[in-house]
């Protein structure tokens, strides 16, 4: 029987998408995109970098980074944490009605997702204005340096992953669904640890 | 014939079960951070402390890697090498804060 167009097609975008999964080695082991997982990587040792270095900057002066601690707003980072792991559980369940079919249901979960994300941000902004009112800038000393620059980044992130979740629940496939949620829940994973180290250690 | 565009589950998703224990688990987790950083107090945590506190965190960034983000259908060495990268991570900063915890950093006045 004789090959049509569209089979040999299939086969060329099978022998392709083949070749992509080789070409990735050992990263095409782990669920979803193997470029989310080496940004996850690397935002794990920026971060991890960046705690590491808090900490040593407390062990070098702990009677300023206690004082200068004990001013910030616990509460508001604990209420945080679970706003983001539950809007969290909104995006991992947007993916999982996405893999359904059910398209409705996916764009509702994205948009509890997104509205929790920001909350988030509005409760650090609150922060960021009882601080700032306080008088504690970026340069008041080396504790709202690292506070200011450590928050500020993940914020930051907190905002771009926000522009990726509208934009997957606009232009949806289950791969650009588990591709923006995974960058969500690294930024939540990022803060599962900054919360503690920044706002608890002392 | 299926016409729905992604209805052959082969990403091997958690269920929504799955994920809402793993909320739950969160939820609660975060409660515990709460009380082991004793976040309505002023007062110095003590080393114990921030070990627990260490110990919590490393479970909720695991629990966010294993189901969130569903490493748990990865092969064991990448399970167990992500494990290993947060335990590293979180020993580094409490080893850190030990030196001071245990009086080992001299202080230049």
């Amino acid at each position: 029987m004789s090959e049509t167009k569209t089979d040999r097609e299939q086969k060329g975008d099978q022998a392709t998408s083949g070749s992509l999964d080789e070409g990735w080695g050992p990263l095409s082991e782990l669920p979803g995109n193997p470029m989310m997982w080496l940004l996850i990587i690397s935002e794990i040792a920026v971060f991890g970098a960046g705690f590491a270095g808090f900490a040593v900057a407390f062990v070098m002066n702990p009677d300023l980074f206690r004082e200068s601690q004990d001013t910030l707003n616990r509460l508001a980072g604990a209420i945080n944490t679970m706003v983001l792991v539950t809007s969290g559980l909104f995006a991992a369940l947007a993916v999982r009605a996405e893999s359904e079919g059910r398209t409705g249901l996916m764009r509702l979960h994205v948009a509890i997702a997104v509205l929790l994300g920001l909350v988030f941000l509005g409760v650090k902004v609150v922060e960021y204005s009882g601080e700032l009112s306080a008088g504690h800038t970026i340069d008041t000393n080396t504790f709202f340096t690292l506070y200011y620059l450590l928050t500020g980044f993940h914020a930051l992130h907190v905002v771009l992953g926000i522009i990726i979740l509208v934009i997957v629940a606009i232009w949806h496939s289950l791969d650009n669904l588990e591709t923006g949620a995974a960058f969500w829940h690294m930024v939540d994973l990022i803060w599962v640890i900054l919360f503690p180290v920044v706002y608890l250690l002392r | 014939m299926n016409t729905r565009p992604h209805a052959k589950d082969d990403h091997n998703l958690p269920t929504a079960r799955q994920l809402i224990m793993a909320w739950v688990l969160l939820m609660a987790l975060t409660v515990g951070t709460m009380i082991a950083g004793r976040v309505t107090s002023a007062a110095s945590l003590g080393l114990a402390w921030t070990a627990l506190l260490m110990v919590i965190t490393w479970a909720k960034a695991r629990t966010i890697l294993m189901v969130y983000l569903n490493l748990r259908v990865a092969p064991a060495h990448w399970k167990s090498g992500f494990s290993a990268t947060l335990v590293f991570v979180l020993l580094l900063i409490l080893g850190i804060y030990a030196l001071e915890a245990l009086g080992l950093v001299i202080h230049h006045k």
